[in-house]
């Protein structure tokens, strides 16, 4: 659901440029060692805001300050690390403030490994610490590099799984890295590639409208690259069927973010009329 | 008397005014240096995306020549955009990271001087290779060859891969993105390059992509300098030598490596003059 306005912003950094921090590897240390029955409460809390729809940044945010305090108590259960990481992600891509992102994305990290650490081979952890490493780099470049090295690394460890996560969320957060990053040797960046990876995406979750936005924008960039002007109409067909048109639907699961998805789309427009 | 005592007064009171106006810790005095970058061929090298990495660049120099403070003018990827930066009377440019290509064609009438040459991938110059299904054993006459550089196209002919006489030049054909015209050229899609001009990080990255082994390096360049750092029309003064020290030695340090990372190149000695006058006469 969450994912990639990070990623837009991620090629920025590795312009060559970005530098080389380390996306932090650090795990929850559990402190207080409260009651069960807190933490038990605090999680279904945390589950009610998330599940709450239409989401809202204030509900999604009271959702992640309850998985914070669940966390505080406890942080072996990979199912509450995960969410948690899920709702910090949500946060780094909807909060409108880019520097309050921070500290959440960062807390989001901590949660990702140590969901990693609970459960090695965890699909949904290695999807959110993906995502939220991207987002690292978008608020802190001097994560940039690793930022898109770690992204990349953690996509292509469940694309070669063929993990579906987040409505082909692997393929279609790869292909939006390699649509936007440099080409190597500064980054993965390869429009080829991200070509292959969000037509896949499209083919296995085609309802997902955000799906479909990133490959209209990656059609509209291929159509530039090899003057092929029906692939701008692919483009533009696909967007008014599955984002503006009388006939698109928000998904049930994903209310706020279809209009945040129809303004991407009418931006995309209006850029390549 | 009464005029000696009159005359030590005047002597006096200039000295005690001096004394008074003088703060107890007079901030020194840090001269202003322009910095500007241009990197051709580099799609993401302008200000908005590579700004930060300069100015970080301008701020660790600035720590590393006494008095001195460097600030960004600008960062550009064509050349004309380059030239204009760096015939500025308003914003004067005192030091620059520039192409070969750009020192060569500019040097004389930008009073250009080379300080230090750009270590990239920590290889001592630079040499390029043609990258196709095939590898190329000769200048491949009339062939298309897909480059990040068309923006110079006198850098390309004269100095990377100069025709040999009476051969049909070569179409150059920009590509942002190298790793893309190579996969064309594997996927045998119409109208492909038939070669890629690789720099030798870039060979050894393609080298390395699993994707991409079929493909094979031939016809190499000579080896030709890569990015100089250069001052323009001796506005480095004194501090010129303080520079190119700390240029020299950046990896040395902490900080300066994870600069040198940032920038792709670890440190930036003096360049290897015999290269310089070797490319010059090229242009001649």
């Amino acid at each position: 659901m969450n994912t990639l306005r990070t990623l837009m912003v991620l090629a920025v950094l590795l312009a060559g440029l970005g530098a080389c921090r380390q996306v932090p590897n650090d795990t929850v240390k559990v402190k207080s060692g409260g009651a069960e029955q807190d933490h038990t409460r605090l999680v279904t809390e945390a589950r009610q805001s998330w599940d709450t729809q239409p989401r809202s940044v204030e509900k999604v945010r009271a959702a992640f300050d309850k998985y914070s305090d669940a966390l505080k108590i406890k942080a072996d259960d990979y199912e509450t690390l995960w969410q948690a990481a899920r709702a910090a992600s949500w946060l780094g891509e909807f909060m409108p403030d880019r520097v309050a992102r921070r500290p959440l994305i960062k807390e989001g990290i901590r949660w990702a490994n140590t969901a990693l650490k609970v459960a090695p081979e965890g699909v949904e952890a290695r999807f959110y610490h993906g995502v939220l490493a991207g987002m690292l780099g978008d608020v802190d470049h001097d994560y940039g590099l690793n930022a898109a090295r770690t992204v990349d690394e953690d996509m292509r460890k469940l694309v070669e799984s063929n993990a579906d996560i987040n409505h082909a969320g692997p393929w279609r957060v790869l292909g939006v890295l390699q649509m936007r990053a440099p080409g190597p040797p500064t980054s993965v960046g390869s429009l080829r590639n991200a070509r292959k990876n969000l037509l896949l995406a499209v083919e296995k979750a085609p309802d997902w409208p955000e799906n479909q936005l990133y490959c209209a924008e990656m059609e509209f960039n291929w159509a530039r690259e090899r003057d092929l002007p029906q692939e701008a109409q692919n483009a533009r067909d696909r967007l008014q069927k599955h984002l503006l048109g009388p006939g698109a639907r928000a998904p049930a699961e994903a209310a706020f973010e279809f209009g945040w998805w129809q303004d991407k789309a009418r931006e995309l427009l209006k850029a390549n009329p | 008397m009464k005029r000696i005592a009159l005359v030590l007064l005047a002597l006096w009171l200039p000295l005690c005014t001096l004394a008074q106006e003088k703060p107890a810790e007079a901030p020194a005095v840090r001269a202003e240096y322009g910095l500007a970058v241009y990197k051709l061929g580099e799609q993401f090298a302008n200000d908005e995306k590579a700004g930060e990495t300069i100015d970080s660049l301008c701020a660790w120099l600035g720590r590393q020549v006494d008095g001195a403070t460097f600030v960004r003018r600008g960062v550009r990827n064509k050349p004309d955009d380059a030239l204009k930066l760096l015939q500025s009377k308003d914003k004067p440019v005192a030091v620059a990271i520039v192409s070969p290509g750009f020192y060569f064609k500019h040097k004389d009438a930008l009073k250009l001087t080379a300080l230090a040459e750009a270590r990239r991938g920590e290889f001592d110059g630079e040499q390029y290779a043609l990258v196709g299904s095939a590898a190329a054993s000769e200048y491949p006459q009339g062939a298309v060859i897909a480059t990040s550089m068309s923006a110079d196209t006198d850098w390309l002919n004269k100095a990377v891969l100069p025709a040999p006489a009476g051969s049909k030049p070569v179409t150059w054909k920009q590509h942002d993105n190298l790793f893309d015209a190579a996969y064309a050229i594997l996927d045998a899609e119409k109208g492909a390059p038939a070669y890629v001009l690789a720099d030798r990080v870039t060979l050894k990255a393609l080298q390395a992509d699993a994707d991409l082994k079929g493909l094979a390096a031939g016809l190499k360049s000579e080896l030709l300098p890569q990015d100089l750092v250069v001052e323009v029309d001796g506005r480095l003064g004194d501090r010129r030598d303080a520079l190119k020290k700390a240029l020299g030695a950046m990896d040395a340090t902490e900080e300066g490596r994870k600069l040198g990372a940032n920038l792709q190149s670890a440190k930036f000695p003096a360049p290897a003059d015999a290269r310089l006058k070797k490319v010059a006469a090229l242009y001649e």
